[in-house]
Order: C-alpha cells, then sequence, then structure tokens
C-alpha cells in the first residue's frame, strides 16, 4: 500500500518537462505549483472551486487545482499558462482584450484552450457550458466571449491550412 | 492532514481500518474535502485515498464506480440533464458521483436518477461487498456506519420519459433553489427534488395526481427563498403534465 506522511517527494510533468518536487503531504496543487516550483501563472483566489482562476490541466482536462491534492499529479502531465506558447487562444485574448485587471485571465484561457481543443467549433452553448466555470470580477465578459469568437477563426484558419 | 494512505485492494483497506475504526475519512475528488479542509472543519489526520482501489472507476453499462467523475456520466440522458448543474464543468471533472451522494451538503442531486432508477449500491463494509437496493440505504442521506466506503452503484441505463428542471436565485452555476426531476418507470410515477427540503426529497406514485404528489413534499424557508415560492415552483413544474405525457 502506497502511504505518504508528513513531507513527500513527488514527481509529475509540468509543461513538458519532469519535475521532482518536495512539499507537505496535505498541499494542494495549486500551492505547489505556485509556491514550491514558482510558476505564478495560476491564481489563488477563493480557494473554495468557485473562481476558476486556479485552472490547471491534468491529462489535458480542466480541473480546479485549489480543490486538489498535490499528490493527486503523482506521474500525470499537469499544464499550466506558462505551458502555452503563442496558442491561438492566447493570441485572441490579446486580440480582443479578453480581460481588464488580469487575475482570472490566465484561468480562463486553461479552460478555452481545453475547451477548444475538445470542440474546435464550440457553440454558444457548449462556451457557456465550460466558461461558466470561471469568474471574472471585472465583469469583462463581452471581452472573453470576443476573444473565444476570434480563437475559433484562428483554429479555423490553422486547420485550413 | 499528515498522512494519506492510497489502498491498492480492499484486503489492505480491510486491514488499514483496523487502526482507523471511528471515522476514517475517504478522500476521491476532493471537491468538497478540500474546501472544508481550508476551513478547518475536517479533524482527521489521515485520509484515505480510495481512487485506486480496483472497480471505483468502473463505468460500464449496468454498473457506475463511486469515484467516476459527474461529467462522465451522460447515458441515459436524465443523468446528464441532472448531472450538468452540479457545482460547474471544471470542478465536475474530478467530482464523483459517490463523492455527491455522500456529501456533506443537502442537495446531493445526483442520487435523483439513481433512485429514479431504482439503482443498487454496494458497499463495503467490514472486510465484505453488500449490495442492495439503495433507497433501503438512502433516507435524507445515505447511512453508512463508520467504515463503510459505497463502492458501485448498478443500474439499467435504458431510457425513460422524463421532465427535469432547475431553478436557482440567480445564475446558473449556483446550489438549486428547487432541481426536480419526474420518471415514468415500471413502478409508477417517480418525483424526486433537491433544494426544496433541507434533504432530497423523492416519492412513487401510481398516479399522476397533483395534489398528492404536492401534498408528499415539505418545502423550506432559508435565505435563497420563501417554502411558499418553492411550492409555486413545484406546482408549475407538475402543471406541466406526467413525464410521459407528450410535450
Amino acid at each position: 500500500m502506497k502511504q505518504y506522511e508528513d513531507h513527500v517527494q513527488m514527481e509529475f510533468r509540468l509543461n513538458g518537462e519532469t519535475v521532482f518536487v518536495r512539499f507537505d503531504v496535505d498541499e494542494t496543487l495549486l500551492h505547489v505549483v505556485r509556491n514550491r516550483i514558482g510558476l505564478k501563472g495560476q491564481k489563488g483566489s477563493c480557494l473554495n472551486g468557485d473562481c476558476g482562476a486556479c485552472t490547471m490541466l491534468l491529462d489535458g482536462v480542466p480541473v480546479k487545482s485549489c480543490l486538489m491534492l498535490a499528490l493527486d499529479v503523482e506521474g500525470r502531465d499537469v499544464t499550466t499558462i506558462e505551458g502555452l506558447k503563442d496558442t491561438p487562444v492566447q493570441q485572441a485574448f490579446i486580440e480582443k482584450q479578453g480581460f481588464q485587471c488580469g487575475y482570472c485571465t490566465a484561468g480562463f484561457i486553461m479552460n478555452a484552450q481545453a475547451m477548444l481543443e475538445t470542440h474546435p467549433e464550440a457553440d454558444e452553448a457548449i462556451t457557456n457550458n465550460w466558461l461558466a466555470s470561471n469568474i471574472c470580477r471585472c465583469t469583462g465578459y463581452e471581452g472573453i466571449t470576443e476573444a473565444i469568437k476570434r480563437a475559433k477563426e484562428l483554429i479555423a484558419d490553422e486547420m485550413g491550412k | 492532514m499528515n498522512k494519506l494512505y492510497r489502498p491498492q485492494t480492499f484486503e489492505e483497506l480491510t486491514e488499514l481500518l483496523k487502526d482507523y475504526p471511528d471515522k476514517p475519512l475517504f478522500y476521491s475528488g476532493g471537491t468538497e474535502i478540500m474546501a472544508d479542509y481550508r476551513l478547518r472543519k475536517i479533524k482527521q489526520a489521515a485520509w484515505i485515498d480510495i481512487k485506486q482501489l480496483p472497480g471505483m472507476i468502473e463505468l460500464s453499462d449496468d454498473t457506475i464506480g463511486a469515484c467516476v467523475p459527474l461529467n462522465e456520466l451522460i447515458s441515459p440522458r436524465m443523468f446528464y440533464d441532472v448531472g450538468q448543474f452540479v457545482a460547474d464543468r471544471t470542478v465536475r471533472n474530478h467530482l464523483t458521483i459517490g463523492g455527491n451522494v455522500c456529501g456533506k451538503l443537502p442537495f446531493r442531486e445526483a442520487v435523483l436518477p439513481l433512485l429514479a432508477m431504482e439503482a443498487e449500491v454496494t458497499i463495503f463494509s467490514e472486510g465484505e461487498m453488500i449490495r442492495q437496493r439503495l433507497e433501503d440505504r438512502f433516507d435524507k442521506f445515505l447511512r453508512l456506519e463508520p467504515g463503510e466506503l459505497v463502492y458501485q452503484f448498478h443500474l439499467d441505463r435504458s431510457e425513460r420519459p422524463y421532465r427535469h428542471n432547475r431553478y436557482t436565485t440567480s445564475s446558473v452555476v449556483d446550489y438549486p433553489l428547487m432541481t426536480y426531476l419526474a420518471v415514468k418507470a415500471d413502478r409508477g410515477y417517480f418525483v424526486g427534488l433537491s433544494g426544496y427540503g433541507s434533504v432530497p426529497q423523492y416519492g412513487w406514485f401510481d398516479e399522476w395526481k397533483q395534489d398528492d404528489i404536492f401534498n408528499h413534499f415539505q418545502a423550506v424557508t432559508n435565505d435563497r427563498g420563501s417554502s411558499a415560492y418553492r411550492e409555486k415552483l413545484l406546482r408549475i413544474e407538475l402543471a406541466k403534465g406526467a413525464p410521459d405525457e407528450a410535450v
């Protein structure tokens, strides 16, 4: 039986690179990525699973990293905003100013990235269903909505090439 | 918490529970536990991660492992309709059906389709697997003794006529003022409600008599809405007709 006590050491892949990290057994994935590894892109806000600012991809699936033990990602693939490199979603958020203060942006982008990988032509219902998991406290939803539309166009262009 | 165990077999779990006989904390998706832990509502120093036990994530035509995330439950259609409103989509990627049914929150919406489909539940108890009707174990909440663990749900997943609606105070992502599920089955009409009272309520009815069904349920007044408002919502849903009537 696997057993973990007090301080643990664990290996997982973060943004394509294998990392080996030590942390306390009760630390969340968000805490370990931000405070042990030092990638500050994903934010902690409500720490209650409500706001989505902490959204990371676990094996390509969005999760609320504030509600997950870091131990849950042992041997698995985690992606944060630092792992995205000039994707259509990022480009679209810049073009359409899909942010105001920017605090929620990384969470929105990670969720949108997963959504458009799963549904490149996501309609309004799918988009609402997925992105209702994230909250923009500046209420900048119009820019975010425009950014998603633009991201779909960019992806369609890429696929057409 | 300073210890986490990951038993790989039920034999290991049986041995482990001998050391923690009172109220072991079973961890899976973590969505409710981690929120409570942050608020220091959880006292257990040792947690038992149940995800790697065999069968816990099984998903087949007639079996749903307790650790299956809600987003993976898309058939029958009523499962999807009820499940897609629990928490939000990202949370549902790791919010499990067992966690929802056994959770401390009063809504436990995922239990409604299970009850409507007359599901059975297998519970790991003192080294044995006990399979019985979910209805026999569910009275306001799933009745579990310390150390008992929900293992799997079993059901016939064929489609049945149903009606479903969900009311919240404002946004879609919110706890329900009332979740309504009405299903026509061989046994009769099932009506289940979440958010209407302080616990999920349901009943089976031979005939679709609105007053009889309405009087079966007790509405609650809380900071989300009054009992009168909830009663009005239930009247509206019942007036839409039986689930097997043409829409």
